[in-house]
């Protein structure tokens, strides 16, 4: 049964990036409320079955959300998934359920279980911050930020941070191509090493400079203010603030949960099958966040 | 109204005044260009007005400034903000805010206007500028021209009294750079804004300007009508440049000097007709560069179409064209940093090229620039000659955080040159630069072309005729025209020098083919 559902899962996640039915557009501040749950129920829960729920639940929603990332994140979850695999199977010899046995290599059925289930969890995390990325740029994700009353200085210096970094990069990249120009050595490790002294010099510098110059811009535009007004408040419906309800209803069901019935056991032996119920519940709830959708006269 | 009451400011490191007893009033609706050599307190005049003088800059102060009945150095730049709207040399690190319509809303949400009415400044500012296109743009996406009407929509979001612009277009190209500044001068026009632009490119801005404020070490020694005060003050000995038009009737001994070529026009034709084009042949040497139906691109669309190219020794080569036309990608390509993906670039054996970037900063990283220098070159001898020849030597031991923009360029142009590369590419070196850094560079550029290959990238027409023997004109990723500079340039609408577009204005006896002075016979 759970090979089964593993194989189903890796079906989704490899040939779900070509199905898409629909591009709904959601509250912003809704999607961030979603990925939250979704992440806090994948990090307490370790049962296959749930994460396999809370899987088929972020496919749906891939499939009614714009979602180009999905492939790209995705991707890099087919690489690690090698990785944890073979980690967990080869180095994990715990587990009744002897599968085969040699030298210091003892692979049982339950690491095998385990490592998928890792694994599963890892693939509802991508694909749900596939579906975030795919949804909300900067701007929102800094807004939302506003809107939750983080501090203002630190959500400014979240949005500045991730505004330069492309130009310190590209700045970085020049810095070693003029290096390299003036004849710099980078054939070995060490010196690959030692080349990024200058670089390393560069980026700090032209960093710390662009500081004084971006404290300059925010003072002049008179920031820090303590006037400072947010210009575009989406607020939410209350169809929207349903949503967030049933997202906190989820969260704190699950936790009741976990506390009640405890987690899963993957040792000596693979636990029975959850409670069907309850999978569907975590199936279903979060698919609330469709009644966040944003229609063109909100 | 600003007004400057004998005012002195000393920075907490340093040990000179960087201004000296100012003293002034600047009015509302007043365009007003500062303008002096570097390190001569521009920057900090401007300082002073908007508050980071005192409030994020501190230091000494003596006297006082006023905006209206504010009190700068008891006031907050936020409060100041309210009067007085800032943009800065270079339009990346003024962008704080990811989209352009969240930039221009920013001062606006700290000033804690209502939604509504920010909504509606926005809409005004977006309009005004003509950028209401760009609105949902991500900041990264747009043009450097861009980003400056993106900065001057938040600057006037505000509804200032005063703009306050240092070198804005120093980092555009010249046709965004005409753009910005015909903005400004309809913004001073139709808006009354009092604008206070510090400028280099004297022949851009000083025909707008009803003002024009000299600085030498923190002193005004020039502040009055542009006409009277360029004709008083010799701007080229002080570092600052004349428009060029203005310098030929220097030349030619007249006391009222034209600001642009239609005042050139009328001032100096009768004059003009005796001036004679000074032959000079130079002589080439192997070539040491060809390049042969080169292609290349960044995407599926090319940035590089067949083109073709070849340069000899002794020869400086010009690139001119508009931006995007594939300029720095066909640098990067004869560098090696990219390959093309078809055609070859055929270098003779140990010839080496070296490529001087458009920032600096990329160039200069330890604690002194002759440490830079020294770096990868360990000749003593030869990086203190490099140095002199570019009029840095006095410079060494500062840092390059601490030098203007020009004298970093030219400490980069330096850590490339000495190692003495055979063909040495400069991606846009004017950039800053001011009209005495420029003749360095021009005189330092035909020295070093001897016995080696330059090819100078630059939108500066005034750089390219004083400094190269042959152009070519770059578009859409190939060569469209390519000659000797005085046939490539001469009777061009754009890409040549006020003095060519004079002298083609004029009489037909006239030689068409004087670019600048040094192409006059007699002159110098």
């Amino acid at each position: 049964m759970i090979f089964l559902i593993f194989i189903v899962a890796f079906a989704l996640a490899y040939f779900g990036g070509r199905i898409q039915i629909r591009e709904m557009k959601i509250h912003k501040f809704l999607i961030f409320m979603w990925l939250i749950l979704i992440v806090y129920l994948t990090l307490i829960f370790s049962s296959p079955y749930i994460l396999f729920s809370l899987f088929l639940s972020v496919f749906v929603v891939k499939l009614f959300l714009k979602s180009p990332m999905w492939n790209t994140f995705l991707k890099y979850t087919v690489y690690m998934a090698l990785f944890i695999l073979l980690f967990n199977i080869l180095l994990n010899p715990n587990g009744t359920t002897l599968i085969f046995e040699f030298c210091w290599i003892r692979i049982t059925l339950e690491s095998i279980v385990f490592s998928l289930s890792m694994l599963l969890r890892l693939m509802v995390i991508m694909g749900a911050f596939a579906i975030f990325n795919s949804n909300l740029h900067m701007e929102d994700i800094i807004e939302v930020l506003e809107k939750l009353k983080f501090p203002s200085k630190s959500v400014m210096t979240l949005a500045l941070s991730l505004r330069f970094f492309p130009l310190i990069m590209k700045e970085t990249k020049e810095t070693m191509e003029v290096l390299l120009s003036r004849g710099l050595s980078i054939s070995g490790i060490r010196e690959k090493i030692y080349a990024r002294y200058p670089v390393i010099t560069a980026m700090v510098g032209n960093s710390l400079e662009r500081a004084i110059q971006i404290g300059e811009a925010l003072e002049v535009k008179g920031y820090p203010s303590s006037k400072r007004r947010m210009w575009k408040n989406h607020p939410l419906n209350p169809i929207q603030k349903f949503a967030i309800f049933t997202f906190i209803f989820t969260a704190v069901v699950s936790t009741a949960h976990l506390i009640v019935f405890g987690g899963f056991s993957f040792y000596p032996k693979v636990e029975t099958p959850e409670n069907y119920y309850f999978c569907i519940s975590i199936f279903i709830l979060p698919l609330s966040v469709f009644l966040g959708e944003v229609r063109y006269y909100d | 109204m600003i007004e400057f009451d004998n005012f002195s400011f000393k920075y907490a490191i340093s040990e000179d005044y960087a201004l000296k007893s100012i003293n002034l009033r600047i009015f509302k609706g007043e365009f007003v260009v500062v303008v002096g050599p570097s390190g001569s307190g521009k920057t900090t005049f401007l300082r002073a007005i908007n508050g980071l003088v005192p409030h994020y800059y501190g230091g000494k102060i003596e006297g006082r400034v006023k905006i209206w009945d504010l009190l700068v150095h008891k006031e907050r730049p936020s409060r100041i903000a309210k009067y007085v709207s800032s943009i800065f040399q270079d339009p990346e690190n003024q962008l704080v805010m990811g989209t352009v319509e969240k930039e221009i809303a920013f001062p606006l949400e700290n000033l804690g206007l209502e939604p509504r009415e920010i909504s509606k400044r926005v809409e005004e500012s977006l309009e005004v500028l003509g950028i209401s296109h760009l609105r949902h743009k991500k900041v990264d996406e747009i043009s450097g021209g861009e980003k400056q009407k993106v900065a001057i929509a938040a600057a006037i979001s505000t509804h200032p009294d005063f703009l306050l612009l240092d070198e804005p277009t120093s980092q555009l190209d010249p046709s965004a750079a005409e753009d910005v500044l015909s903005l400004l001068e309809r913004l001073n026009d139709d808006l009354g804004i009092g604008i206070i632009l510090v400028e280099h490119r004297m022949e851009r801005t000083i025909h707008r300007a009803d003002r024009l404020i000299v600085f030498r070490d923190g002193k005004i020694i020039g502040d009055g009508e542009p006409r009277v005060i360029v004709s008083q003050i010799d701007m080229d000995s002080l570092g600052v440049g004349y428009p060029q038009v203005a310098r030929v009737a220097k030349h030619m001994g007249m006391e009222y000097l034209p600001l642009t070529v239609k005042e050139a026009r009328r001032i100096i034709s009768h004059r003009a007709s005796s001036l004679k084009r000074k032959i000079i042949k130079k002589k080439y040497g192997q070539e040491i560069l060809r390049i042969e139906n080169i292609y290349f691109s960044y995407t599926s669309l090319p940035v590089i179409r067949g083109l073709s190219l070849r340069i000899r020794k002794n020869e400086i080569l010009g690139i001119i064209g508009s931006n995007g036309a594939g300029k720095t990608t066909l640098a990067k390509l004869i560098v090696g940093i990219l390959k093309p993906e078809k055609g070859k670039i055929i270098l003779p054996p140990n010839v080496r090229v070296g490529m001087v970037h458009q920032n600096p900063n990329v160039h200069l990283f330890q604690d002194t620039i002759y440490e830079d220098l020294s770096y990868f070159a360990k000749d003593e001898e030869k990086v203190k000659d490099i140095m002199k020849r570019l009029g840095i030597w006095e410079l060494r031991n500062r840092n390059s955080r601490d030098l203007s923009g020009g004298e970093r360029m030219l400490a980069a142009i330096a850590s490339i040159a000495v190692l003495e590369p055979e063909i040495l590419i400069l991606d846009e070196p004017t950039r800053g630069l001011s009209y005495a850094h420029k003749k360095q560079l021009s005189d330092f550029l035909k020295g070093y072309s001897k016995a080696r290959g330059v090819i100078l990238i630059s939108h500066d027409m005034e750089t390219i005729a004083r400094t190269v023997d042959r152009v070519a004109l770059l578009s859409e990723g190939t060569i469209i025209a390519e000659g000797k500079r005085e046939e490539i340039m001469s009777g061009a609408l754009n890409y040549t020098t006020q003095l060519n577009k004079l002298l083609c204005s004029l009489s037909d006896k006239i030689d068409r083919k004087i670019l600048v002075e040094e192409d006059v016979e007699g002159w110098n």
